[in-house]
């Protein structure tokens, strides 16, 4: 459902084609204004430009993380569906996928280990729709805040704000743990529908995402990077970082501590 | 520093003054010679506390939840003796509140072992009509198990009461889970309950108790983490 986002706005599907049209056209580069033309050209000499129908992919690291930045043009929604399936797919992988953004344009995945050697026409199969994206949206953090905006409204918890004095009624009271007993224990309740109802409608496009499949199917242009591209820098400073639901992430750190330890207790 | 070694199970084992004790992934404690099984801090209708004290619909499944668990434990070990160690009820009126089916599953867990309900804060009296034995504190294998901590460092003692968590960053990303925390001397147990919170083991009710370096058993999906001192972060 497009929405008005101040200076943000999806992309119709014949937008997105022209604008990726548009940067690779260089010769019509002229008609737009000289910072952007800038911008084009050094994405050229950094990265890549990817033509009308490609999509473009860069993997680079970046302080301790490792990063995936993805081009597909096809709003933020259908950006966010992805990146909840890819980030479950990364999971299953071992990557230990750490968060995603996402704006209109593009989405960014950061993870503990690189995303370089993956077999991405695998990772980005159109098979990845029939993954069980219901389930995977219950676990998601994204879930458990719109149920946490449910739970508001309905007056089964109220909102605490900082430095305000904490009432007998308004004990700190973490919804997670309210969502998931009521998950486990009474699945059809009312708030929990709502939540799906919300999500449904605010968080997900499959329609889209299955268009956008097709699209990129065998048409992956992957780039390997040393460091951020000019293309990801927006996507470095976008607000909305959304953690990566899944264990592997959390486990991974974990167990780095333990061998810390470990290793501190041999020397 | 405190000896552990992970055991199969994906549990920890850890020397605690002068006895081995297993750190279960679940949050319990599990002692191997005397097939005891050691929770802390259930809250036992902690939802219906809220409800009846506050007005405060949560849902009211939380006592079935943590009894799930329990009864996970339970399968997995066979305990001749299971202990909870205090805060077993959310409130003193909590036992009154029980769904027959979830009051019939307490009376079950009596059967063919021996109940122990050590008191807390939360259920200073123990419950009046479930079977079990209340106690105040028990000695076991050399440990003095109890619900509070005692001022000081207390060696044997074994507690909960906390509700510990540790909070662990690598730089690259962090995670705070339900935890263990010993020095090798005493040990806390981290609360079992489905509706408890937990508490940083960096937070200042935590000082003083240890003498020694500390090991937090963080609680993971597949096994418990030995976590030392230099990895823990504060909220």
């Amino acid at each position: 459902m497009p929405s008005w986002g101040g200076s943000k706005f999806p992309l119709s599907t014949y937008l997105a084609s022209r604008v990726r049209k548009m940067m690779h056209d260089e010769a019509g580069w002229t008609a737009l204004p000289p910072d952007v033309q800038e911008w084009l050209a050094w994405q050229k000499v950094r990265s890549a430009l990817p033509d009308e129908h490609e999509m473009l992919l860069e993997t680079f690291p970046r302080g301790k993380r490792f990063h995936m930045v993805c081009y597909p043009f096809d709003g933020r929604i259908a950006h966010n569906t992805l990146a909840m399936l890819l980030t479950r797919r990364l999971d299953r992988l071992g990557v230990g996928p750490l968060g995603f953004v996402c704006n209109d344009y593009a989405l960014n995945i950061w993870s503990l280990k690189p995303m370089d050697d993956l077999d991405l026409d695998e990772l980005f199969d159109q098979d990845m729709l029939g993954d069980d994206l219901e389930a995977w949206l219950e676990e998601s953090f994204m879930m458990k805040r719109t149920f946490k905006a449910c739970a508001l409204i309905a007056g089964l918890i109220e909102r605490r704000y900082p430095g305000e004095e904490k009432s007998g009624r308004q004990v700190t009271f973490s919804t997670d743990l309210i969502y998931d007993v009521l998950r486990r224990h009474q699945p059809d309740h009312l708030l929990l529908r709502c939540a799906r109802m919300d999500a449904a409608s605010g968080l997900l496009d499959v329609a889209r995402l299955g268009d956008m499949l097709a699209r990129v199917k065998g048409n992956i242009r992957n780039i390997r990077l040393d460091r951020v591209s000019p293309f990801a820098v927006p996507l470095m400073l976008e607000i909305g970082r959304e953690r990566a639901p899944g264990d592997a992430a959390g486990e991974m750190i974990l167990a780095e501590a333990e061998e810390d330890l470990i290793a501190e207790a041999m020397a | 520093m405190t000896r552990f070694e992970t055991s199969a199970c994906g549990g920890l084992h850890v020397e605690l003054f002068g006895a081995t004790v297993t750190l279960r992934g679940s949050g319990a404690m599990w002692l191997e010679v005397e097939r005891t099984l050691v929770v802390a801090d259930l809250h036992f209708e902690k939802g219906s506390s809220y409800a009846s004290r506050f007005g405060q619909m949560l849902p009211p499944y939380d006592t079935r939840e943590t009894l799930d668990r329990l009864d996970r434990e339970i399968a997995a070990l066979s305990p001749a003796r299971l202990i909870f160690l205090g805060d077993s009820f959310h409130d003193g009126a909590g036992e009154d509140r029980l769904a027959d089916d979830d009051a019939e599953r307490l009376r079950g867990l009596a059967r063919g072992r021996e109940l122990i309900w050590a008191v807390g804060n939360h259920d200073e009296d123990g419950p009046r009509v479930l079977p079990g034995e209340v106690i105040a504190e028990a000695s076991i294998l050399g440990l003095t198990l109890r619900h509070e901590p005692e001022a000081g460092e207390q060696p044997g003692e074994v507690a909960g009461h906390l509700h510990p968590a540790a909070r662990v960053s690598s730089g690259r990303g962090s995670v705070r889970r339900r935890c263990f925390v010993t020095d090798g001397s005493r040990l806390i147990l981290p609360a079992f309950g489905a509706y408890t919170g937990g508490l940083n083991v960096l937070d200042r009710a935590f000082s003083g108790l240890f003498g020694g370096p500390v090991l937090a058993g963080a609680l993971g999906t597949q096994k418990v983490h030995a976590i030392g001192p230099r990895s823990l972060r504060p909220d």
